[in-house]
């Protein structure tokens, strides 16, 4: 059956978005972590220090390490910021008491380390680097 | 047996792992540090600032702030937090303190006059009068000796041997979080009202120094100790938050040598209470923040005496075996003010261009006089975000803030008894540059016209008007500052 021009319009907008938005990389979560989705304002909440749970349990954000693609990408796509702003952005929460930046992983074994262990915990890895020790989750 | 030490192996790591982000996340220590080059520059030496501060135009270098945070997060409920602050003046730096050199009067016949010597002088002059037929009057004579007392009393600045060292307890309190919309402090903290009390640090804030209206003559309580509820909710992707608190009230630093009582809670009407209702937009521009302020409060100081009440047998009678357990405490208010402040606050950022401000009205009442002084104060900053680079953040910036107050005297305040001016108009040039993320280099250059007031002062039962040219409320100086945050 033939599709229309409106409805092949429609599916290349919404498989393009969703590689526009999806990247190279992907957000883990603890495999017993209930939710298969996230809002990407939580997420972005989560990396900023306003929001302190995740699927009713302390979120743990794990950064890649700053000079990787992976959070070249992440950063800006996400929390809205480049690696410098979010840098200063925490510098910033510091020395206003409210917290301090969350870890940071060399690698990719280091971020899927801490994800696989800790319940609440939550990073964004390659896509290709996914294993069955963590979970993928999809961003609304 | 490779089984069994596979799986210790792996065990170690996850210990190690957990372990490691338990110790990572429980405790933690940070902080920044600045150091500051400053000169100031007076048009006059007649600018009525310099009643309460020392001529000097050299070049100051101090540490201004080595501040340490000590941060511990225990379980997820709970979180401990310390700021102490520690500032040192470098060797060679004037140190301007008032009193440290008294002054000297130099006489047409080359002799130098001192506060003993005063009365002598007075004499002489006296008797000179006298002897060419235009004596002078007991009256006159006590006029001339306070001028003369009052020239001596005015002190200069002296250059320092010693390093001045200061540590202050900037804040300590415990958090205990319930949900996102309700959560408790208990302790010392930093006033959340405006912008830039709360972002105190210098790796922060923009121009060298926060603004004074938050500073150096606080309009909102810069600290306060006592009990904060605080929380947010999100509206869409807007946060609304809000702070309110029930303290002991505004913790000020005073100078009198005679003990007394500060901010005693004697009852629940003696707290004081406040609030912060802050709007943190996103996706409107790439930041607006727009918060409302309000306190009501309380300054009280008291001094307790302890009365003995002798029996009149005992007093006729010259006895010296008093009942010394006749006796109760008084206590006299020697100081109430009642203040109400409201202030609102604004931040703006989009494409690079910054706008920040705040605007903050206080009135105060003597609650012993029944009289009133009120301050207004304001400012607004516009500042640029250049990127040269990844690693570099330049923000030239310009700043204008005004404060100024009327009938001070009205509530006189132990520390400052005397303020011979009615407030100030600063304008701030300079530029902020950021290195690295965490390190930063400031230049600033400020202008500062003191606001004029009428006034008139008793000096041996005469009043005396002062006055001023336009070119005595001026003072400039420039600054430059390094700071790190570790």
């Amino acid at each position: 059956m033939k599709m229309s021009l409106f409805k092949k319009t429609i599916v290349l907008v919404s498989i393009a978005s969703i590689l526009i938005f999806a990247g190279d990389y992907v957000v883990i979560v603890n495999p017993g972590n209930g939710l298969s989705s996230i809002d990407k304002g939580e997420l972005k909440r989560i990396f900023t220090g306003k929001s302190k749970e995740i699927d009713g349990k302390k979120a743990v954000p794990v950064n890649m390490n700053y000079d990787t693609p992976t959070a070249a990408e992440f950063l800006p796509e996400v929390i809205g910021k480049d690696v410098g702003k979010y840098k200063k952005f925490w510098i910033d929460q510091m020395i206003k008491g409210k917290g301090t930046a969350p870890m940071i992983k060399a690698n990719v074994a280091g971020v899927k380390a801490i994800v696989s262990q800790i319940p609440g915990a939550v990073g964004y890895i390659p896509v290709a680097d996914v294993d069955a020790t963590v979970k993928k989750i999809d961003v609304n | 047996m490779k089984m069994l030490w596979k799986a210790g192996i792996v065990g170690a790591l996850i210990l190690g792992v957990t372990t490691t982000w338990a110790q990572e996340q429980k405790f933690k220590v940070y902080g920044f540090a600045d150091l500051q080059i400053s000169k100031m520059m007076w048009e006059s030496k007649n600018n009525p600032l310099l009643d309460l501060t020392t001529y000097n135009e050299d070049v100051n270098i101090g540490i201004e702030h080595l501040n340490l945070y000590f941060d511990f997060a225990p379980n997820d409920k709970t979180r401990a937090f310390a700021e102490f602050g520690f500032s040192q003046n470098v060797k060679g730096s004037v140190i301007a303190e008032p009193g440290a050199t008294p002054a000297i009067i130099k006489m047409p016949d080359g002799s130098l006059m001192t506060a003993a010597s005063a009365p002598f002088y007075v004499a002489a002059v006296a008797q000179q009068a006298a002897a060419a037929g235009q004596p002078l009057s007991a009256q006159d004579q006590a006029i001339l000796q306070g001028t003369y007392e009052a020239l001596l009393a005015q002190s200069e600045g002296a250059a320092t041997t010693e390093q001045k060292n200061e540590f202050e307890i900037e804040r300590v309190w415990f958090d205990i979080f319930v949900n996102p919309l309700f959560n408790v402090r208990i302790g010392k903290f930093i006033t959340p009202a405006g912008l830039w009390n709360v972002d105190h640090g210098s790796p922060v804030i923009i121009p060298v120094t926060q603004p004074y209206q938050t500073s150096v003559i606080p309009v909102f309580p810069e600290k306060q100790t006592g009990l904060m509820a605080y929380g947010g909710t999100y509206v869409g992707d807007h946060e609304v938050s809000y702070n309110a608190w029930a303290t002991s009230g505004r913790e000020e630093s005073g100078t009198s040598d005679v003990p007394y009582l500060e901010n005693n809670i004697e009852n629940v009407g003696h707290l004081s209470y406040g609030g912060h209702v802050a709007l943190n937009t996103d996706g409107i521009l790439d930041q607006l923040k727009w918060g409302v302020s309000g306190h009501y409060g309380l300054t009280r100081k008291e001094v307790k005496t302890k009365h003995f009440e002798l029996e009149a047998a005992d007093v006729l009678t010259m006895s010296t075996a008093v009942n010394t357990a006749n006796y109760f405490y008084d206590q006299e208010e020697i100081e109430q003010r009642r203040e109400m402040i409201i202030g609102t606050d604004l931040s703006i950022e989009h494409m690079n261009v910054l706008v920040k401000g705040e605007f903050n009205y206080r009135t105060d009442e003597n609650e012993i006089t029944g009289k009133s002084t009120d301050y207004t104060g304001y400012y607004g900053l516009l500042g640029y975000n250049i990127y040269p680079t990844d690693q570099i953040m330049i923000t030239p910036f310009a700043m204008y803030e005004s404060l100024t107050w009327n009938d001070l005297e009205n509530t006189p305040n132990m520390a400052i008894i005397y303020v011979p001016f009615g407030g100030f108009k600063t304008m701030r040039l300079g530029a902020k540059i950021g290195l690295f993320y965490n390190t930063f280099l400031k230049f600033e250059y400020t202008m500062t016209d003191i606001v004029p007031r009428d006034l008139t002062l008793s000096q041996g039962g005469q009043t005396i008007v002062r006055n001023y040219e336009d070119k005595d409320m001026d003072v400039s100086s420039w600054s430059a500052q390094f700071s790190i945050a570790f």
